[in-house]
């Protein structure tokens, strides 16, 4: 059986929330996009970011398909998967 | 089905959670079951000693899996064995982790865990088959505007509305444009492709006439693209296999669809949400879900070029920036992957293209449009003679389609004051009226820059939202929508707070009783990139909480809410005497009565003087 990329399934994006210990919002984005690129997704952004004492809360996310994209969950054998009945 | 009564003993072996067992026990003597509830934490001699007693048809134990736990049931399941229980009893088990498979190798005869509805549990004691509620659930698709007479309880105002409409249609009567020719034309060539009788080639060559008529009547953008195949910028067409791999998508969607009602114990209002990511392909995807999470009806929303570009292209065409492609073949991909239950609203209201856009509507199957002359003049850049010309026969055309039409005012977004934006929506819905259609008024549940301004909204979003829906209720018995989308100006790219913004409006818009709302995604805020589809699961499943914990209660606006609404009224008044004082409604929109440069809006320029004579 061939191994099944989940990130194929993925609709359009990936989004990562976390608490980032840094000593500022600048510092916490640059982690924050470090973080992404050392998992590996290239197009990244920061959807929201806000510092507290001692760190940021921040939600990163990856794009996998923007609109206009040829979606590799479109394909016909990803693209509904049909409800396991127990 | 005639229930038969069975006796039935619950058994919270558990120490402390007997809730669920005393919910069922509630429901079984409703149903006419004779049961006996065991008190928690009693030895399973006891229970056998209990159960030897009542020789119960049914035992019901509730137990949360935890260590050692397993031994305890299979002693007990033993026991009931020696003492011949076992064999004249069905013996269930529920509790967190029980899973049938381990149930059953612990000598159970069923196991149900947290997930298993009480309508389940009672189904199998009274020996039915259980039908999961969802697949009971048939939703069906709503007229919003039944039930409303769109009689004026405001006297004055009705009578203003109707010198100043009359004076409208009779400026209009005459005049025509280049938009209006496109539309008949659109109109003539849907029906010639769907006569079936004409030989192939005649058809084609009136195709060809009428598209070569057609393509008088567009700008350059347009005519390139049918005469020379060149695409506008970031505009691709779908390629065979993409469209292959599409309809087998809608089919299985279609096949696997489910239903939900997001409304918990009332009717109203129907939840809808926008949709417009560029490609069709990713909106039915959002369309898609957002049924399977409740969404009652979607907005098709175009580029913000389209509206300033006269035609239409043509084909499957994905767009790489916000707004999808209005074209014959967008349009039907995307009502052939739409439950039945579904509302659909193309958006007509604001450019170029706005009767044929109704045209393309009405054809593909829609059920709603969205026309309002006044935001498209004043916020939306075009002409306003060209938009009023274009705009009262898209009405027409929406009559002749049966699609009912709302009126966004999101002029108020620009500044312009809701009092306004109220009289311009109420101008443009007599229109609609005295045309045979049915509109439906849109007023915004916004942070306006006005409601900034006048401190409004310094204390809560509540009142003057609430003012707006008591001050149309005041003038007009008419379905009320607001939108779009509620919260408009609150939102962040905070995911909760978004989420919490989207909710809480929808908390007012059910206490005020309106017909329905259009929600935002949580990416309302985020504008560097697309919206996600878990952002809009986001915010539906916000609301559907939000309704389930108000349920018929109702939030409580204070005494400003009745004060602003008579001061709104009066503020309409006013304008609507300004625009008669006048002598013209286009007149009153160049001249900024209806929302002025001071206010915000700019009367457009798109299409000026491209109106003619008939």
């Amino acid at each position: 059986m061939n191994k099944i990329d989940p990130l194929d399934r993925v609709v359009d994006s990936l989004d990562v929330e976390t608490f980032i210990i840094c000593q500022n919002e600048e510092e916490g984005k640059k982690l924050g996009f470090q973080l992404m690129k050392d998992l590996g997704f290239k197009d990244v952004d920061v959807v929201f970011i806000e510092y507290g004492n001692g760190g940021v809360r921040i939600r990163l996310r990856a794009n996998i398909f923007k609109p206009g994209d040829y979606y590799k969950w479109l394909n016909s054998k990803n693209s509904i998967v049909k409800r396991e009945v127990i | 089905m005639q229930i038969v009564p069975k006796k039935v003993l619950l058994v919270p072996l558990d120490p402390v959670h007997d809730v669920a067992l005393k919910i069922i026990n509630r429901r079984l003597k409703e149903r006419g079951h004779k049961t006996l509830l065991l008190p928690p934490d009693i030895s399973i001699e006891e229970i056998v000693d209990q159960a030897s007693k009542v020789k119960p048809d049914i035992i019901m134990i509730s137990r949360t899996l935890g260590y050692g736990v397993a031994e305890v049931l299979s002693k007990l399941i033993d026991l009931l064995e020696v003492v011949g229980i076992r064999d004249r009893a069905k013996i269930v088990i529920g509790g967190k982790a029980i899973k049938p498979e381990l149930a059953a190798e612990l000598g159970f005869d069923a196991g149900f865990d947290e997930k298993t509805s009480y309508e389940e549990t009672i189904a199998f004691v009274e020996g039915r088959k259980y039908e999961v509620e969802e697949e009971k659930f048939i939703k069906k698709k709503k007229d919003l505007t039944s039930g409303y007479s769109y009689k004026f309880n405001h006297q004055k105002i009705d009578k203003m509305l109707d010198e100043i409409t009359e004076e409208t249609l009779d400026w209009c009567k005459d005049k025509t444009s280049s938009g209006i020719n496109r539309a008949y034309l659109r109109e003539k060539m849907i029906e010639l492709k769907e006569q079936n009788n004409i030989p192939l080639q005649n058809r084609n060559k009136r195709l060809t006439s009428l598209q070569s008529e057609y393509l008088k009547n567009c700008d350059d953008l347009i005519i390139r693209f049918y005469q020379e195949e060149v695409l506008p910028k970031k505009v691709r067409e779908l390629t065979t296999e993409e469209k292959e791999s599409l309809e087998d998508y809608i089919k299985k969607s279609k096949e696997i669809a489910r239903t939900k009602k997001i409304q918990h114990t009332t009717d109203k209002p129907l939840i809808f949400f926008q949709y417009g990511t560029g490609c069709p392909i990713m909106d039915i995807a959002h369309i898609k879900i957002g049924e399977a999470w409740g969404a009652d009806g979607v907005l098709h929303f175009d580029p913000s070029w389209g509206a300033r570009t006269e035609g239409f292209l043509e084909g499957y065409l994905s767009h790489e920036e916000d707004g999808s492609i209005i074209t014959e073949q967008n349009l039907g991909k995307i009502k052939e992957s739409l439950n039945s239950s579904t509302l659909w609203t193309v958006r007509a209201h604001r450019g170029l293209n706005t009767p044929e856009t109704v045209v393309l509507a009405g054809k593909s199957g829609a059920d709603l449009t969205k026309i309002n002359i006044v935001y498209g003049s004043l916020n939306a850049g075009t002409d306003p003679s060209r938009l009023t010309v274009d705009g009262v026969e898209a009405i027409k055309l929406a009559a002749k389609y049966n699609l009912a039409f709302d009126e966004p005012t999101n002029e108020e977004l620009g500044g312009v004051p809701a009092y306004k934006t109220f009289a311009g929506m109420l101008i443009v819905a007599k229109l609609g009226l005295k045309l045979g259609a049915k509109p439906i008024l849109k007023p915004l549940f916004c942070y306006s820059p006005d409601a900034m301004i006048t401190g409004r909204m310094d204390d809560n979003y509540i009142d003057y939202n609430a003012a707006k829906i008591y001050s149309l209720h005041k003038i007009v018995d008419a379905p009320i929508w607001p939108g779009e989308p509620i919260g408009f100006m609150t939102h962040t790219e905070d995911r909760i707070q978004s989420s919490m913004t989207t909710a809480l409006h929808a908390a007012l818009a059910t206490s005020l009783g309106v017909d329905a709302i259009t929600i935002a995604s949580s990416d309302e805020a985020y504008s560097r990139g697309s919206i996600s589809v878990t952002s809009r699961i986001d915010t539906l499943r916000a609301v559907q909480e939000t309704f389930r914990f108000l349920g018929k209660a109702k939030i409580k606006p204070t005494y400003k809410a009745k004060e602003w609404s008579n001061e709104l009224v009066s503020q309409i008044e006013k304008v609507l005497e300004d625009v008669l004082r006048k002598g013209s409604f286009v007149a009153a929109l160049y001249d900024g009565i209806l929302g002025s440069r001071e206010d915000g809006a700019y009367s457009g320029r798109v299409g000026r003087n491209t109106v003619f004579s008939k």
